[in-house]
């Protein structure tokens, strides 16, 4: 398991890149923060939740429904696991 | 949702002497104007009828119409327990140890269903485990549902989960309900129009057919069991209900090169058990469209 607690933005991109190249197969550097998950990584709903389960056990964190419907890009994963560990900070 | 809503009334009001002739009404109705539903009816069962015995024979219009019936006696059968009747009726359980496993260990599953038979057996789960289950419905009108069916029948927690192909919501749902130890019931049987991107193919009554890949993905990824559950009708009220586990059981969550062949692995075993309930209940698979056409429409 990764440790969450001393990652900034830039090391938690560097472990989704590392992440979504291993379950899906897309080259790290067609991945950017502004990938849109559906048009520019094709990816579907199934996708958003193998990624979402792989997440969730490679950092221990647990994410609620409503946390994981309205993310349409990468940046929003990054914003969303930031987030998670403010909480664990807390 | 008017519709639920008069249906259940009707029946409320009338009982199941009224509610019968008017649903095997309907039921003729579509036979007599839906020739592709016939054509369709009718190719199955001869399909069917070459699995269980030789030799190879043609059904006719009134072992279609027979097929046609028996789907309305099912729909009749789902009003009366929707209207509150369930006291007429009986389940009879074979494999309730599966599910008895399963909510003792508080483990969430993905259960298969089929359009064979009906699928109300899960009320009787929901009310005998104590657990809840979330059935994926085609629908936008999930909340709707749900409340009329809180109000009919208060003591059984089945839940609709709308499949929404524009939102990834659904499958979050999914995956919400299994880490909550719920179930989540999901008919294996039919391609819907947002399934099209994920298709997978497995034998099924003598052909290849094509079978949805995203819900046999689901417990590849989500790393839960799963299981096939269906209940025939065997007449007087009674269900037959059949439990089993489907593939390789609890097997975890698989490694991302593995999931599709997992996934197509489940799919096959089952279309494989899908054919034998068939063979069981040949009047009771109810897809009335051509099941093996390569690009189902």
């Amino acid at each position: 398991m990764a440790e969450l607690a001393g990652m900034d933005a830039g090391e938690i991109f560097a472990f989704l890149k590392a992440v979504m190249a291993r379950e899906f197969d897309i080259a790290p550097n067609e991945i950017r923060l502004e990938s849109n998950f559906v048009e520019d990584l094709d990816m579907d709903s199934i996708d958003a939740v193998d990624l979402a389960v792989a997440v969730e056990e490679e950092l221990g964190v647990q994410f609620e429904t409503d946390d994981l419907t309205d993310l349409q890009a990468m940046r929003d994963v990054v914003d969303l696991i930031e987030r998670k560990r403010a909480g664990m900070d807390g | 949702m008017w519709g639920l809503r008069f249906t259940v009334a009707c029946y409320r009001a009338f009982g199941r002497f009224l509610s019968l002739p008017l649903v095997l009404g309907v039921v003729g109705y579509f036979f007599a104007t839906d020739r592709g539903g016939r054509r369709a009816s009718r190719e199955y069962l001869a399909r069917v009828h070459a699995r269980i015995a030789e030799p190879a024979w043609s059904p006719g219009l009134w072992q279609s119409f027979l097929h046609f019936r028996e789907f309305g006696l099912s729909i009749a059968d789902r009003i009366s327990l929707w209207g509150g009747d369930q006291d007429r009726f009986e389940f009879v359980f074979h494999g309730r140890e599966h599910f008895k496993k399963l909510s003792e260990q508080g483990k969430g599953a993905i259960l298969f269903g089929a359009h064979l038979g009906s699928f109300d057996a899960l009320r009787v789960l929901s009310v005998q485990d104590r657990v809840t289950v979330n059935v994926l419905m085609y629908t936008r009108h999930a909340p709707k549902i749900n409340e009329v069916f809180r109000k009919i029948s208060p003591d059984v927690d089945v839940r609709v989960i709308s499949a929404d192909p524009d939102s990834a919501r659904t499958t979050f749902e999914i995956k919400a309900c299994i880490d909550r130890g719920e179930w989540v019931a999901i008919l294996g049987d039919r391609v819907e129009p947002s399934d099209r991107n994920r298709v997978c193919e497995a034998e099924f009554l003598g052909e290849t057919a094509t079978f949805p890949e995203a819900p046999f993905l689901l417990p590849v990824i989500l790393g839960c069991p799963a299981l096939m559950i269906l209940a025939l009708r065997r007449g007087g009220g009674v269900y037959e209900v059949f439990a089993e586990p489907l593939g390789e059981g609890e097997a975890g969550r698989a490694p991302a090169e593995e999931r599709g062949r997992r996934a197509q692995e489940l799919a096959a075993s089952y279309a494989a058990r899908l054919e034998h309930y068939c063979c069981v209940a040949p009047r009771q698979w109810f897809n009335f469209y051509d099941f093996w056409a390569r690009n189902p429409s």
